[in-house]
């Protein structure tokens, strides 16, 4: 079993476990690599037949090529795919360039997927945040043991020893659960590589520029990069990294997380 | 996560492979020399670092190289002092070691029960300057508490006239206090931090020595027995019914297993046989080994649940109702004996009672608490006889360390944790 496959296996066991546990869970893919390699895990987990629904936040500023690769996957994977879309705020004309970005984000994501969760009964909601994706989530917990060892949360462990996680709902009456929490991103790309797992092509540089995230196409600015394949891209952040004095994440803190840790609630 | 990198260290891929540490040092001061002999001797450091290293050197002398990795470490740990544990990464060139460094005692007690922190070799750094009665009576709580697989003892500061006969003198002086506790011997090593004695390499300064260096110590500490080669425990996550079939899903915790291998399904004791093994993408698979998830068909229709156990038939699996674990309690009250809660182990999940507190401490200050032995107050650490209501299975954490993890819990939220 190689590091991949360890780390592979340790995202499997959290979501057969959140199931086990919970039953009411929901995962949410935003058809972005990192829940898409956590859609693939999950995948494996059940057998090819994941058991609960899957939610697409739809804010419908997504790049054409969002929806096309989600209707392509929902028919191949069989997923019960439910997407979540504040319709009021869209009708009334939400949208980045004319509000707010955080009202925007409140609006047609938080409430979109509040709404989605109460309308589905879901309590427990499998997201692929990686730990490497901003500070604040050095600290979150409720996942699994290991880390690798490494994943220094353990002053607050109301939570967690082992693969075992908190058992108690958090007071919003919801639980995160993040499989993907202690992958970095490179971890994920060279998944990608091995599993040949499909991604958007706007993850690839088109005339020197390629994005990192997708998301709302007002929100997201692509940067500049030559990388054409997985491989390039798995160089590109290993050069980014070794740059730098310490482990401070290969990724920009950039609009698009923000966004995404606010839907979530996390900010 | 902060970590000092190294160009290879760039993701998971290291920290899977790397072997890790934890250094042990009354001084601050003495753990960080050693960190940074470590770091700097193996040039094992972020290029950059490396690249201003050289400058320094070439401005202000070549001494001044190791003092200048010794305040970057400072920097790091003053930088990060709020996260319960940093790590530094090294390679010796036969292996790569991550030294786990935590603040303070309390982070890496609860870290080592709680199973955040896993280290395989614990280096405790001796002042010989200093009481080593004091100093080896204060770790010894740990060292009970927490079963160090593997202890190096650095016998520092010996002094310039120091030789063999004091080196010899003061191991026995170290050899008594632990003789104790049923400790592997620790291996012994003088060293002088400062000057670069012993860490890393031989020097003339202690020719009289000539037994291995620490690193020559690590490199030859033989990697862990894999899962694998353990008798076969496949707890029980799930049943799934896909496509007319009864699936049991769970995580093999060790050993291997074939379709026709012949099982017992405990409690109920009820013997069956597997005919299949479903890994999602893979066609009839013949084996699967310790760490995978699988679904696994039996041949006849059985009751089986979460929480249940499958092991080969003759697979020595003793249930058991007493069971004495090393608890870290954290509850915000305190633990009493009589007490009762839920005890979790792998998928397992059983009502449990304290039955008596053996021993205690503060898990801070690492003194032997002897009074109030009947309670366990919050951030106290001790070791714990639970009864069960019903029979589990456990393991020493040493041996199968899925089954030698422990929760508790009460109102469905976690009191305490710990090992067997």
């Amino acid at each position: 079993m190689d590091y991949l496959d360890n780390l592979e296996q340790r995202s499997l066991y959290i979501i057969r476990e959140a199931y086990s546990r919970y039953r009411n869970c929901a995962l949410l893919w935003s058809t972005g690599k990192d829940s898409t390699a956590m859609l693939w895990i999950a995948r494996k987990a059940f057998l090819g037949k994941i058991p609960f629904p899957v939610i697409h936040i739809d804010t419908t500023y997504n790049s054409k090529e969002v929806y096309t690769f989600r209707e392509m996957y929902e028919k191949e994977w069989g997923l019960n795919l439910i997407i979540a879309q504040n319709k009021m705020a869209i009708e009334k004309g939400m949208g980045p360039e004319c509000n707010e970005k955080s009202e925007c984000c409140e609006a047609l994501k938080t409430i979109a997927l509040k709404k989605t969760l109460e309308e589905n009964s879901c309590n427990v909601l499998l997201a692929g945040i990686r730990g490497d994706e901003h500070e604040v989530l050095v600290r979150e917990k409720g996942i699994s043991r290991q880390c690798m060892d490494i994943f220094p949360d353990t002053r607050n462990m109301q939570a967690t020893i082992l693969d075992m996680y908190q058992s108690e709902i958090k007071t919003d009456n919801r639980l995160r659960i993040h499989p993907m929490i202690f992958w970095t991103v490179t971890d994920i790309w060279h998944y990608i590589k091995r599993e040949k797992i499909p991604v958007l092509s706007r993850y690839f540089a088109h005339s020197g520029k390629r994005y990192k995230n997708i998301g709302c196409e007002p929100c997201c600015t692509p940067v500049d990069s030559t990388a054409t394949t997985v491989k390039k891209i798995i160089k590109e952040h290993e050069d980014i990294r070794a740059a730098g004095k310490n482990g401070k994440t290969a990724e920009p803190e950039d609009a698009y997380t923000i966004q995404k840790l606010k839907s979530l609630g996390y900010m | 996560m902060k970590m000092f990198y190294h160009r290879k260290f760039s993701h998971n891929n290291f920290f899977y492979n790397s072997f890790p540490l934890a250094i042990i040092a009354q001084s601050n001061n003495d753990k960080v020399t050693l960190m940074a002999r470590l770091l700097y001797e193996t040039r094992s450091l972020p290029d950059a670092t490396m690249g201003e290293i050289k400058r320094i050197a070439k401005e202000l002398g070549k001494d001044t190289g190791f003092a200048f990795v010794i305040n970057e470490v400072k920097k790091e740990q003053e930088k990060n002092k709020n996260l319960h544990a940093m790590h530094f990464s090294f390679s010796s060139g036969k292996r790569a070691y991550t030294i786990i460094d935590t603040p303070g005692y309390n982070d890496f007690v609860q870290g080592m029960i709680t199973g955040g922190i896993r280290v395989r070799a614990v280096v405790v750094i001796i002042d010989a300057s200093g009481s080593v009665k004091d100093q080896v009576t204060g770790y010894v709580p740990l060292f009970n508490l927490l079963c160090f697989e593997n202890l190096i003892v650095l016998i520092n500061k010996m002094g310039i006239d120091a030789g063999q006969t004091d080196f010899r003198d003061m191991k026995q002086e170290i050899c008594r206090f632990l003789s104790h506790f049923s400790l592997r011997p620790p291996v012994y090593i003088p060293v002088s931090l400062e000057q670069g004695d012993c860490p890393i390499k031989q020097t003339s300064r202690q020719h009289w020595y000539k037994g291995p260096c620490l690193l020559d110590v690590l490199d030859s500490i033989q990697p862990a027995e894999t899962e694998e080669n353990k008798p076969f425990r496949f707890p029980v996550q799930d049943v799934y019914a896909i496509d007319g079939k009864t699936v049991i899903a769970g995580r093999i915790a060790s050993g291997s297993v074939k379709p026709g291998d012949r099982v017992v399904i405990y409690p109920q004791e009820e013997e069956t046989c597997i005919t299949e093994i479903n890994i999602f993408h893979k066609t009839k698979v013949q084996k699967a080994r310790a760490m995978e998830n699988i679904g696994i068909v039996l041949d006849k229709a059985v009751s089986v649940k979460r929480g249940n156990m499958i092991a080969h038939r003759n697979g020595e699996v003793i249930p058991v109702t007493h069971l004495k674990a090393h608890i870290y309690w954290k509850a915000g009250y305190p633990l009493k004996t009589g007490s009762d809660m839920t005890l979790l182990c792998a998928t397992q999940r059983v009502p449990c009672v304290a039955e008596k507190i053996e021993n205690k401490i503060n898990a801070s200050t690492l003194e032997i608490i002897e009074t109030g032995i009947d309670t366990m107050e919050s951030d106290e650490a001790g070791i714990v006889t639970l009864q069960t209501e019903y029979p589990v299975i456990v393991e020493k954490l040493s041996f199968i360390e899925e089954l030698g993890r422990i929760m508790l819990e009460k109102d469905n939220t976690v009191t305490g944790t710990g090992f067997i």
